[in-house]
């Protein structure tokens, strides 16, 4: 998150603002502290049922939505790194999207990385059962935040099932088993055998991790 | 899922008898974690009084029948129905009925008299088709209210990430 607070330090455009949402079930206890780390001077939200996930159809984090003044979506659901980071021999992150975000706050409509309004109807999930998926993890935020881990894990397990495409739903189930967390998301990145992480964009140049 | 009416109504009265046992609920929709003190039981659905229903999901109940927006679903309110019943001069509106005819998705915690709405399909069509932002309202880390619609006019890079 330090990332972008240089990259919004350095813009320091008042007609361009960063809103940062936490998916975080565990709320501001969790979220604090990397808003702190930061020294984040955008608005920092904290969402605990990934509200923000579900309103845009959001697989997977980092992701972000490019807003125009006029509220249309210009750009969706993308790895969002502001640069790209180690961690020992596996690199993970990204270069190009900081630059891209710089030339569309300094060019608007005459940057090249603005699209077309965005239609979210090819992201949107069109079964019943992905449908469901979103209120039945919402029913396992509650039960986390009322303590009742064993109805939690039932809900977010059930809310798994019913939308494999969303990996919110099973990284913030493992973060409370941090020692099964990377053989689970290995297992899972194995299924997607090869597709990409995030969902693409008809006509985006999506560049996917 | 739903049953028919008769089959609904038999059973209404077969359980909790008419007009009785009245329950407490929580509604998780949109966000908004919302208590209600008084519910009518029922074996499958959420009957809620008329009252409550603003707070629940928004919309209002009219002489025409459940309405947001653009959106209204019909509402006999002089008659029992398997969305709208009187019960000892007390009214009962189903909720769990209006989100069926909104194909709106929900699930149930029994136990726990807890229930979770997804999204109305027909509130979110028009944006998703013509690339619009939907608003939303969260709370920055310091409590306070924060809406989308707060910044139109700027240019916006919403950002999701997580401690996981």
């Amino acid at each position: 998150m330090s990332g972008w607070q240089d990259v919004y330090k350095d813009l320091a455009d008042d007609d361009f603002v960063i809103i940062a949402a936490a998916q975080d079930s565990g709320g501001e206890a969790v979220a604090r502290e990397w808003y702190d780390k930061a020294g984040a001077t955008y608005v920092a939200l904290v969402d605990q049922t990934h509200t923000v996930s579900s309103l845009y159809g959001l697989v997977n984090v980092p992701s972000a939505v490019w807003i125009d003044e006029s509220g249309s979506i210009r750009r969706i659901d993308e790895g969002t790194y502001a640069t790209t980071h180690k961690m020992g021999d596996f690199e993970f992150g990204r270069a190009d999207y900081a630059p891209m975000v710089v030339d569309w706050v300094t060019n608007g409509e005459q940057s090249e990385h603005v699209k077309d309004a965005v239609s979210l109807a090819g992201l949107t999930v069109a079964d019943d059962d992905a449908a469901l998926a979103d209120p039945t993890f919402k029913l396992g935020v509650y039960f986390h935040q009322q303590g009742n881990e064993t109805k939690a894990n039932l809900y977010w397990e059930a809310a798994q099932a019913l939308d494999p495409s969303s990996w919110n739903y099973a990284r913030q189930d493992w973060s409370f088993t941090p020692e099964q967390a990377g053989p689970n998301w290995q297992k899972k990145f194995e299924t997607l055998e090869g597709k990409p992480y995030y969902q693409p964009i008809e006509g985006l140049d999506v560049e996917s991790l | 899922m739903r049953s028919p009416v008769i089959a609904s109504l038999a059973m209404l009265l077969l359980t909790v008898g008419p007009g009785s046992a009245l329950g407490k609920a929580t509604v998780l929709y949109q966000g908004a974690t919302v208590e209600l003190d008084t519910t009518l039981a029922d074996a499958t659905d959420l009957w809620i009084s008329p009252a409550d229903l603003n707070r629940v999901n928004g919309f209002e109940l009219k002489p025409e029948g459940a309405c947001i927006d653009d959106i209204c679903v019909p509402v006999r309110q002089d008659q029992d129905s398997d969305i709208f019943i009187t019960r000892s001069g007390s009214s009962w509106f189903n909720v769990s009925e209006l989100g069926a005819r909104l194909k709106q998705a929900v699930i149930a915690d029994y136990d726990a008299g807890v229930w979770s709405f997804g999204a109305i399909p027909a509130q979110r069509t028009s944006l998703v088709n013509q690339g619009r932002a939907p608003d939303f309202t969260l709370h920055d880390q310091d409590g306070n209210a924060v809406q989308l619609s707060d910044f139109k006019g700027k240019k916006i890079m919403l950002l999701t990430w997580a401690s996981w």
